[in-house]
């Protein structure tokens, strides 16, 4: 992401372009592959976590996962 | 101190007929540091400053909460110098500080520190998500810096109100906010300002000047030690190398912002950093090398509550999940922020 000037009053903007290549590439495939309907009740669950236990969710097993 | 030896002497102060010379001896004390330590910040001697305000934090936050009650509009001045501060460490009570220092100082404060404040407000509104709130926060911060005749302010501001607007797909708004923030910084005799507006215009300025603003940038920034924003223009100019899919050149400039990175202690830049490689990685297929950049980004996340980059490192982990066979945990993962589109302004 982008970074602004200083550490004062410094946002951090992410850009729309780089999600939507990682919908092209990584999310379509899965979605289409999982069905629509099973993925969108499983981001709405996801995004009930608040973000630390999203983030400990993730880093539980996620070298496993790569690894296969 | 020892806990008896400072309760003993508070008791011995409160009924001190010479108190309130000796609280104000203390408060001009420890907001005579943070000026010192603000002259720091961003040059060659950065960890000094912070350093000399992470061994008086409690003297700090007892001599602002101090000033709140007694004097307002000095309290705004310590609040607003401890701004850099309070972003760097990651601390959670700055915006209640800021917050409790403009409405203590009211509109009677110095439109300087009102902007100053408000600038930094913007910083720390925009990190936990609250875009709106952060543009009413750096619009302030301009008009009052404009007020004031700050022109180094209105630098900062302008350069911040166009990464928002590109945040917001506006780039012909981001140049036109970074062509008026070059004239404001470049008329600004502080130290610094220049260095910084300029890099901020290699990333988000005219697309045909930016190669020539990064050597510039990269020049100015060096000369004065302020490696903090060396390695931001780096990072950033390798995120700009990603949205343009050239991967490798982001590999690069993304070692050149680990370098500059390791001369200074920031959390929040090398999540900033660790964010944009594991990207190049994911581009360039290197699967193993994303999961650990994204990994160790969301443990800084975890650790100094940086919201904004555990959506780039949970979504980063869901792609590699995705990819990995496991559609359920990736869904689970995802974080596709939708946003208003918000109306477009003028620099």
């Amino acid at each position: 992401m982008f970074g602004a000037a200083r550490a004062i009053g410094s946002p951090a903007v992410a850009h729309e372009s780089i999600y939507a290549r990682l919908e092209r590439d990584y999310f379509a495939p899965a979605r289409a592959a999982f069905g629509e309907v099973a993925w969108h009740r499983a981001q709405e669950a996801g995004a009930m976590l608040s973000y630390d236990h999203a983030i400990a969710y993730a880093l539980e097993d996620t070298a496993e996962i790569a690894a296969q | 101190m020892l806990e008896t030896i400072k309760e003993y002497a508070l008791e011995r102060l409160a009924i001190d007929p010479q108190r309130e010379q000796v609280e104000q001896r203390y408060f001009e004390h420890y907001l005579q540091l943070a000026e010192q330590a603000w002259d720091l910040l961003s040059t060659h001697d950065e960890h000094c400053g912070l350093a000399a305000l992470d061994l008086d934090v409690d003297n700090l936050r007892a001599a602002l909460q101090w000033a709140i009650k007694r004097q307002p509009g000095k309290a705004l001045r310590l609040a607003g110098r401890l701004g850099p501060y309070w972003f760097i460490r990651g601390d959670p009570e700055a915006l209640p500080w800021l917050d409790a220092a403009l409405d203590a100082a009211g509109e009677q404060a110095p439109a300087a520190d009102r902007a100053q404040a408000q600038l930094q407000r913007q910083g720390l509104l925009f990190a936990r998500h609250q875009e709106e709130a952060a543009r009413d926060a750096v619009e302030k911060a301009l008009a009052l810096f404009e007020q004031a005749g700050d022109h180094a302010g209105m630098a900062e501001a302008l350069s911040n109100l166009a990464a928002l607007a590109s945040y917001d797909a506006e780039p012909d708004q981001a140049s036109s906010y970074m062509e008026t923030a070059c004239r404001e910084a470049r008329l600004a005799d502080v130290h610094g300002v220049l260095g910084r507006t300029v890099a901020m215009s290699a990333v988000f300025g005219p697309p045909a000047e930016r190669a020539q603003a990064q050597e510039e940038a990269t020049t100015l920034l060096a000369e004065a030690g302020d490696y903090r924003n060396l390695a931001l223009l780096y990072s950033n100019s390798a995120y700009a190398a990603l949205l343009e899919d050239q991967p490798s050149r982001a590999m690069h400039l993304l070692d050149l912002a680990r370098r500059a990175a390791s001369r200074i202690d920031s959390p929040f830049m090398s999540m900033i950093i660790l964010g944009n490689l594991g990207l190049a990685e994911l581009f360039t297929g290197n699967l193993s090398r994303a999961r650990q950049a994204f990994q160790d980004q969301l443990r800084l996340c975890q650790g100094h509550a940086f919201h904004m980059g555990a959506d780039e490192g949970l979504t980063g982990l869901a792609a590699i999940t995705a990819r990995g066979g496991d559609p359920k945990r990736a869904a689970n993962l995802v974080r596709r922020r939708t946003r208003d589109r918000l109306p477009s302004r003028r620099a």
